[in-house]
């Protein structure tokens, strides 16, 4: 008897993972009713990570791997590739870059010049940087510093002010807050050469502007209303995670279902376990696009 | 229905979600956009199974019940991510 019920039980779990050849239904996990619980399972996850943001704020949140030491190296590289001379990071300029990202913060917009007609080269002036060349590349949504570069590459005007010969030193400015009713991360980077080449910055004055800045990105407006500077746990990467292994796994289940179903000749009253691998698999794509989402200006 | 029918509107369907996709990258900052977009695959899925198994005479409840579930899954997947 304890035989035939250890039997009955292993064959019971089988069923969670494959069809049942008795019932003629899918596996158990893949049963409208799981699909269900996954739906439950991702609300509470969301419920969870909002009454975190409210109980223990600083640590779930919105974070990127872009650090302006990152950029300045993946800028000067691609240059260097190109025979051009390597810019110096400017002071002046990386702060009129943050004076930039956080007026479209404040203003609410995603462009060169403002609604109101306010130019980036205002915020280059505004810092006492007066310059017979300027220029500013932007992007925002982007992961890691090298996509950021990448793209500017890709797009022929972003690419031109990267090589330009007119230009000696750079700034960069990587801001966190929220645009649009989102959170996310915009890079600004402007270029310039300074009129009186005579204020022309050495690798020194760079070195030493380095170490003063933290490479962590600059604090954001809803960071610094939260009372933390840096997120301990990626929001997006753990729900990238998350996301990811469940589909993974619903879509390993269909695939068996298919070959399972196949081998045992089980004809299945249900929906087509084909239309269901390609709508999980375009979520798959779905959900890469919209993490790869970065924009550029 | 044929085997050739079926890959016909499986190729629909892909073409479809990745015209979809490929909208959501130009258009992907807006808010709406984002619904919009969270929104329209499962919910073009959902209309699609139930046009298909309509056609083929065998929708029941189960199986409208299956594509939902799956729909509203990938609904709040989508959502979810475009959201964070």
């Amino acid at each position: 008897m304890k035989d035939l019920a250890h039997f009955k039980e292993k064959k019971h779990f089988k069923h969670h993972f494959v069809p049942h050849k008795e019932r003629k239904t899918r596996a158990t996990l893949l049963k409208h009713g799981a699909f269900y619980f996954y739906s439950l399972l991702f609300l509470m996850f969301l419920g969870f990570v909002n009454v975190s943001k409210n109980l223990a704020p600083g640590v779930l949140g919105y974070a990127s791997e872009i650090t302006i030491r990152q950029l300045l190296d993946n800028t000067n590289q691609v240059r260097e590739k190109e025979g051009k001379k390597s810019l110096i990071l400017s002071e002046k300029l990386s702060k009129a870059a943050e004076q930039k990202a956080k007026y479209m913060f404040e203003k609410n917009y995603w462009a060169h010049t403002s609604p109101e007609g306010v130019e980036p080269w205002t915020f280059i002036l505004d810092q006492d940087y007066d310059y017979s060349y300027a220029g500013e590349n932007l992007a925002r949504n982007f992961y890691y510093s090298r996509e950021v570069v990448d793209a500017w590459m890709k797009s022929p005007t972003h690419k031109e002010n990267l090589l330009s010969n007119n230009y000696d030193e750079v700034g960069f400015a990587v801001v966190n807050g929220v645009l649009d009713g989102y959170e996310t991360t915009l890079v600004v980077q402007m270029f310039g050469r300074p009129k009186d080449v005579s204020k022309l910055l050495t690798v020194q004055d760079q070195e030493k502007y380095l170490s003063s800045i933290n490479e962590k990105i600059v604090a954001s407006e809803k960071q610094e209303l939260l009372g933390s500077s840096t997120y301990t746990i990626d929001l997006p990467t753990l729900f990238r995670y998350l996301s990811f292994s469940i589909l993974g796994f619903i879509l390993a289940l269909f695939f068996i279902d298919i070959y399972y179903s196949r081998k045992h000749g089980i004809d299945k009253f249900t929906g087509h376990t084909s239309a269901h691998i390609i709508i999980i698999a375009m979520s798959m794509i779905s959900l890469w696009v919209i993490y790869r989402n970065g924009h550029i200006l | 229905m044929s085997l050739k029918k079926h890959l016909v509107e499986y190729v629909f369907i892909i073409l479809y979600f990745s015209f979809l996709i490929y909208f959501f990258q130009y258009l992907g900052t807006s808010p709406n956009a984002r619904f919009i977009f969270a929104a329209s695959l499962p919910t073009f899925y959902l209309l699609w199974a139930v046009a298909h198994h309509l056609f083929e005479e065998r929708l029941k409840l189960h199986v409208f019940l299956e594509y939902l579930s799956i729909s509203l899954f990938v609904f709040i997947i989508l959502l979810t991510a475009s959201n964070l």
